[in-house]
This record gives C-alpha cells, sequence and structure tokens, in this order.
C-alpha cells in the first residue's frame, strides 16, 4: 500500500496525488478547527450568523436612516446590496485572519508531517468557505425581507464567485502564512492593508459610483469582477459587468496563486524553522 | 551489551544518507555522513552522525535536548531539510514524534487516530481494521466516540506513536515512544514493538534516554549549542 512518505521519496508520485491522497486529513482538520471555534460559546453558530447579519443593518442603518444616502451608494434595496457586499468579504477577513494567526510549537509539528505543506493554506480557506456557506441563507433571508427574488443568474454567478475567490484566497493565503512567520510585524500591516481593501473594493457602493475616469482602474482589484458575480443573480442588469472585466479578475486570481505558490514553496522552510 | 557510539557535536550540521543494500535476505539501510547542516535559532544541534540499521533491528539513539528527538527524527524521515546536504531514503518511513500535539480536542477518538494515520501519512480514508487493532493496542475501545478533550492525557500521548506502528511500513523512527505513561502503557507499547520487529519492520526510538526494552543497538548523539 502506497503510504505518502512513500510518496514524499518516489518522484513518480506527483504533488497532485499527495494533496488528493491528503482529502481526508484535510476534512477532518476542517471539522476540528469548526468544532473548536463553536464549541465555547454556548449559542455557537448562531453567532456566526449574527455577526455579519448586524454589520450589514449596521452599515445600511448608518448610510440610510442617518446619512440618508444609500441611492447615491449602491443597487436598491440597499440592505439586500450591503449583504451582498459584506458576506463574501466576512469569507476574506476570516481567512486572512486565520493565514496570519497560524504560529507556535503546534504549527511547527503539524506542519513537518507527511501532509504537504500547501494543504495548510488549504484548511485555511475551506474553514472560512464553510462559515460563509453557514451565513449564506442570510442572502435569503435579506431577499424576502427587501422582497427582491433571485433571478436565474444567481445559479450561474454565485458559483463563479465562490470559485474565483477560493482561488484569490489560496493564493492570499500562501503568501501569508509564511509571511507572518519570518515578519511577524507584518501582521499589522496586514491589518491595515484589509482596512484599506474594505474601503477601495466595491462592498459598501458599486462600480458606477466611483469616478469615470477611476472606474477601468476598480478592475485591478479582483474584488470588483468577484463581487459583480455575486451580485448579478439579484441585480443581473446593474451588475453586469463587460465580459473581459471577469477574464481581467480570472488572470488575477490565476497570477496571485502563482505568486502564492512560488512564494510558499521558496519559503516554507524558513517558516517552519521559525515555528521551532 | 550492545555496542554503543558517541558522536560529538563539533558544528551545527547532520549529514546523513540513507542507503539501502541487500545481503541474502537481509535489507540494509545505512546512514552515512555527508556535508550538510541543520540550524534552527540557538537550539542544540546533532552532527556526525553515522550508523545503520537492519531490518528487524531495534535501534535506541539518544539525543539530548528538548525537542531535539523530533528534530532529528523529522530530518531523518524527510520532515523537515537540513540546511544543506540530502538525506536520501529507501523503503516506506514513518515518523511519530510522539505527544499529543497532532491531536485536536474537539475530535473523537476515532477520529483523531485518523487525523494521525493522515498526518503521518496515510493515504485516504484508514481502515476499520487499522483503527480497530490502534484501539485495542491503545485498551481504549470503550473510549473510541469520545472526544478527545475528555481523555486523560496519558491516553492520548500514546495514540501517536500507537497509530504509527499501526501503519504499514518499513522503518518506524518514534521520538520518545516510552518516556511516560504507566507499566502496563509501557508494556502494551512494547508488546506492539515486538511484533513490527518480529515482521521485519526496523524501529528507531529517539529519545533522551534509553527506551526500557531491550534493544539491539544504542546510538549516543551528543549535542550542544550552536558556536557562533
Amino acid at each position: 500500500m502506497a503510504l505518502l512518505t512513500a510518496a514524499k521519496q518516489d518522484p513518480r508520485l506527483g504533488w497532485l496525488r499527495r494533496f488528493w491522497a491528503a482529502r481526508t486529513t484535510l476534512q477532518l482538520l476542517v471539522r476540528a478547527d469548526l468544532h473548536k471555534r463553536y464549541i465555547k460559546f454556548r449559542l455557537g453558530y448562531v453567532w456566526s450568523v449574527l455577526g455579519p447579519a448586524l454589520q450589514i443593518v449596521v452599515i445600511w442603518a448608518v448610510f440610510t436612516l442617518l446619512l440618508g444616502r444609500e441611492r447615491a451608494l449602491g443597487y436598491q434595496p440597499f440592505l439586500l446590496f450591503v449583504a451582498t457586499g459584506i458576506l463574501p468579504w466576512t469569507w476574506v477577513t476570516g481567512s486572512v485572519a486565520l493565514a496570519s494567526k497560524v504560529s507556535g510549537r503546534r504549527a511547527a509539528r503539524v506542519m513537518t508531517t507527511a501532509v504537504p505543506r500547501y494543504v495548510w493554506p488549504m484548511e485555511v480557506v475551506a474553514v472560512g468557505f464553510i462559515q460563509f456557506l453557514l451565513v449564506w441563507p442570510l442572502y435569503l433571508v435579506f431577499a424576502a425581507i427587501t422582497m427582491q427574488p433571485p433571478s436565474l443568474w444567481l445559479l450561474l454567478g454565485m458559483p463563479a464567485g465562490i470559485i474565483m475567490q477560493s482561488i484569490l484566497l489560496y493564493g492570499v493565503a500562501l503568501i501569508i502564512m509564511p509571511l507572518v512567520a519570518i515578519a511577524p510585524d507584518s501582521r499589522n500591516v496586514i491589518s491595515v492593508l484589509m482596512r484599506v481593501m474594505f474601503y477601495v473594493s466595491p462592498i459598501i457602493y458599486s462600480v458606477s459610483r466611483v469616478p469615470e475616469w477611476l472606474q477601468p482602474f476598480t478592475l485591478l482589484n479582483p474584488l470588483t469582477g468577484i463581487l459583480s458575480l455575486y451580485r448579478i443573480g439579484f441585480w443581473p442588469d446593474q451588475a453586469l459587468l463587460p465580459w473581459y472585466a471577469y477574464l481581467v479578475t480570472l488572470l488575477l486570481c490565476l497570477a496571485v496563486l502563482a505568486f502564492g505558490l512560488v512564494f510558499f514553496r521558496r519559503t516554507q522552510q524558513r517558516m517552519v524553522r521559525e515555528f521551532l | 551489551m550492545s555496542p554503543s557510539v558517541a558522536v560529538n557535536a563539533a558544528d551545527v550540521r547532520v549529514d546523513i544518507l540513507w542507503r539501502r543494500r541487500r545481503r541474502g535476505d537481509t535489507k540494509m539501510a545505512k546512514l552515512r555522513r555527508l556535508t550538510g547542516s541543520v540550524e534552527t535559532k540557538n537550539r542544540s544541534i546533532f552532527a556526525d552522525v553515522t550508523f545503520k540499521v537492519r531490518r528487524g533491528e531495534f535501534v535506541a539513539i539518544t539525543i539530548p535536548g528538548r525537542d531535539n528527538d523530533v528534530l532529528l527524527g523529522q530530518v531523518l524521515t524527510g520532515m523537515l531539510d537540513p540546511d544543506a546536504g540530502t538525506v536520501r531514503r529507501t523503503g516506506r518511513w514513518i515518523f511519530s514524534p510522539g505527544g499529543a500535539d497532532l491531536l485536536t480536542s474537539g475530535l473523537s477518538l476515532r477520529q483523531n487516530i485518523h487525523l494521525v494515520a493522515g498526518l503521518l501519512g496515510y493515504p485516504g480514508p484508514l481502515p476499520e481494521e487499522i483503527e480497530a487493532a490502534v484501539l485495542e493496542a491503545l485498551d481504549a475501545y470503550s473510549l473510541r466516540n469520545r472526544p478527545a478533550g475528555d481523555l486523560p492525557y496519558s491516553l492520548l500521548r500514546r495514540v501517536t506513536t500507537m497509530t504509527a506502528l499501526h501503519l504499514p511500513g518499513d522503518v518506524y523512527c518514534l521520538a520518545g515512544p516510552l518516556k511516560a505513561g504507566s507499566r502496563e502503557d509501557r508494556r502494551l507499547l512494547r508488546q506492539v514493538i515486538k511484533q513490527r520487529i518480529k515482521e521485519g519492520g526496523t524501529v528507531i526510538s529517539i529519545a533522551r534516554r534509553l527506551p526500557r526494552m531491550p534493544v539491539d543497538r544504542t546510538i549516543s548523539v551528543a549535542a550542544r549549542k550552536r558556536r557562533n
């Protein structure tokens, strides 16, 4: 029976095969992580829904009730618009936070096993994805509240958005994990960058509200295309970007992934040494 | 009396090459010195490690310093690359870092056995026979569905080593396999080690002290702090 340890030594067995062989382990790790996350709290899963739901309502209340600017920012109904931006964003923040927290003796132990190290950033993204799936019903809740039924575009846009976001976040996690281990100060930089990303991404505003001369540059942010894919299910006419915008988004996601793979490959040994 | 080899660390280098030979029916793995080094901050480092093991042999390597047993095991089994030089192995190697660091409190004992098996290199789902054998060897069949967080640490710290010994392999490299536990725990572990050796497997124990059971050979690795 082939062992992964043997696979490590056997050049005939590719990395893809080792990756596939680690699927059961990945599944158990994700399960354990989620269990650890929810076991501490009596309300468990409710908190993961309550957090983003409250954030959505607060943003909606501030821009609608206090500032009265909702028409100037995004599509109507604005509550659903904010929900379609915040929910994918929580996946981004969750994965980035998890990736930058990996450290210590236990990390060194688990990262020096027969499981390819590339699996660990994937675990981080997978945990974020499961949490995203757990809060996904909020889309339908806010759609029901605002009486905005989803169109068939949802069946196309949502999976495409999820795939692109997974690629992007895996690439980001591949960069962050070794970076934080080697240069702990980068954790603070990442935290600041995440705040900046929140405002430069069309989460609480639509691209059409950006000054015209700036609009082409918004495509350089992969979240522009990804968020558009999440939104076309509810606003097929307004949220749909030109086809090349999605191509640019996909290429950007793949570029981040490629850079992440190269960076992780070069820094993984040093990262583990830092944990030891 | 088993022969003992003392190796002094002159610098931060571990230089190893595993080679398998065939002499009649006896397969032999040899560890030979090459150029290379392992450096981790200011930790104690081992060097000039040269030894060979035969099929069906129980070798005990003693190395001072906290975690150095795990570090040496990781380098020997290719989990951690030396800073320079190469480690070449043949056959199926299984390394157990011992302790309970690979376990997760949220999973049940049997799920943890599956997790550990995966981390140690078993591809895909673990067959029920192996799971049952590990549980039996741990004398914990009735506790299989209990969360690891509810189980005594004395049991949890044996799970990794016991799982490693039940996976199919040629060389079992165990860090601190017999360093803790009750007399009965150690007896159960010795029984499994003997069984693996009887089946032709090679078992290498790496620990601070000699294991409390007869060994074919002991190798002492002296370690000291890195010289800058």
